[in-house]
């Protein structure tokens, strides 16, 4: 009973390290909870207690990073704290990494994300790449200037659930345009959803993309809504 | 008489980026993570003093060589489409300085490595930082353009860039082509990005007791500009 106990406590406080972005006992941040253990001790001390490592991510870590994701949609957190809480969010997949290799564990779902070609601008596309895994998704990150051919490539490749495309240029941005209609052709199923700076859902309507997203949370969170088995 | 093209190098300490800027800059951030971004900052800091590079440059053109249309600034015979939003602030000035600034390529290598040896935060930290830098050194230009080369009682209007405000920006292709090769050392792609990708280009106006308005942020339809937010805050 206590027992029990202990660990329905260890995965709240788990939950709330995730939520607060504390990764290890020495991290100076945040300022409340210096000192205190972080992911990294409480993951491996639920390990120890023999918890599953399903239970782990399931019951402690997805669900602090659920709750990240409301508090951003109620605008009571910004970009930068959840990144932080995907921050703590990774450094406790790493220490599951090996549940995840023996085949244990499994994450959400393969997702494709690319800057599309002419645009060398990664920035948006690597904060939407660490929201993604921190929510639990496998992403291939295909990089910058990407054409068509190299997505449909990977695409065939692997079993993807969605493909996000970003641009930061109006001029690069109509190249957006050719890529979703060539990966409607061969995977007409295949949900693209657009992001960047210049765009608005206006324009996401008008070439035919799945989703419009202003910030890495929206995709986060259709990809759950739509496909996470979890 | 105002020679035609000047450029500057400044240092680091010139940008007088600081703390106090930092924590504006990343007012977005929780107050209990504060101490991180402070943290991320000072680690970050003897790196920017040897590798932010910071130059800008203008070429000037007087009354003789610019004029209107509706909507239109024609410099040298080349129109510039400006939009209604730039055109109406623009419209009344006598001189046009056309403006690149960078900070030079090695601290968006370091971002890029950062974010390829999985220390994402920091690369996030860094990027926006430097994005702040370019500003600081298109305001030192400013500055100089100010202080060493407005005539008395002359002003000089906001400064705009192709890509904002409604200024399409495949017009940076005619912007640049007013400036000698790799000004600054930036150069464009077919795309119209500016490499290194930390640059701002564009124009300032100035005119005889010309007013300087604020940007024209409620008229434009761009919600996620850059501009709009620095107004907010």
């Amino acid at each position: 009973m206590n027992s029990s106990c202990d660990e329905t406590e260890l995965l709240s406080k788990l939950a709330f390290c995730i939520e607060r972005g504390k990764v290890n006992s020495s991290s100076k941040f945040p300022a409340d909870l210096i000192g205190q253990p972080g992911v990294e001790e409480i993951t491996s001390e639920l390990l120890q207690k023999n918890i599953p490592p399903k239970t782990i991510l399931d019951d402690a870590l997805l669900k602090g990073m659920n709750k990240v994701g409301e508090k951003f949609r109620d605008g009571k957190i910004f970009i930068p704290d959840v990144l932080i809480s995907a921050k703590a969010m990774n450094a406790a997949m790493d220490i599951l990494k090996p549940y995840f290799v023996k085949g244990d564990l499994k994450l959400k779902g393969k997702v494709i994300l690319a800057t599309v070609k002419g645009d060398l601008h990664n920035i948006g596309k690597n904060l939407v790449k660490m929201v993604l895994e921190g929510g639990g998704w496998e992403v291939i990150d295909l990089g910058i200037d990407v054409s068509s051919e190299k997505i449909l490539d990977a695409l065939q490749n692997n079993e993807v659930k969605a493909v996000g495309l970003s641009a930061l240029l109006t001029t690069t941005m109509l190249n957006m345009k050719e890529i979703v209609s060539d990966l409607k052709k061969s995977f007409p199923d295949l949900p693209v959803a657009v992001g960047g700076a210049p765009l608005n859902k206006k324009f996401a309507n008008e070439i035919k993309a799945d989703l419009y997203s202003p910030d890495p949370q929206g995709f986060l969170d259709y990809l759950n809504s739509n496909f996470a088995l979890n | 008489m105002i020679k035609d093209i000047h450029q500057y190098h400044f240092s680091f300490d010139e940008l007088n980026f600081n703390e106090e800027k930092l924590l504006h800059l990343f007012s977005d951030f929780s107050s209990a993570n504060k101490s991180l971004l402070i943290d991320s900052f000072k680690n970050h800091l003897p790196f920017l003093k040897s590798n932010c590079k910071p130059v800008a440059g203008f070429r000037f053109f007087d009354d003789k060589s610019i004029s209107f249309k509706k909507n239109i600034l024609l410099i040298e015979n080349i129109n510039f489409e400006l939009g209604p939003i730039i055109y109406r602030d623009l419209k009344e000035v006598s001189e046009i300085f056309v403006f690149v600034c960078t900070i030079g390529k090695v601290v968006e290598e370091k971002i890029h490595q950062l974010f390829s040896n999985g220390d994402s935060l920091n690369a996030f930290i860094l990027d926006r930082i430097a994005s702040e830098l370019v500003e600081c050194t298109a305001n030192l230009l400013e500055q100089k353009i100010q202080s060493d080369f407005l005539k008395t009682g002359y002003n000089l209007t906001n400064r705009y860039s192709p890509g904002y405000c409604g200024w399409s920006v495949s017009e940076q292709q005619k912007l640049f082509s007013l400036l000698p090769d790799k000004f600054c050392g930036v150069q464009l792609t077919e795309s119209s990005l500016m490499i290194p990708i930390k640059s701002i280009s564009g124009i300032y106006g100035s005119g005889y007791k010309i007013i300087r308005r604020d940007y024209q942020c409620e008229i434009c339809d761009d919600e996620f500009c850059y501009k709009r937010k620095l107004k907010k805050d």
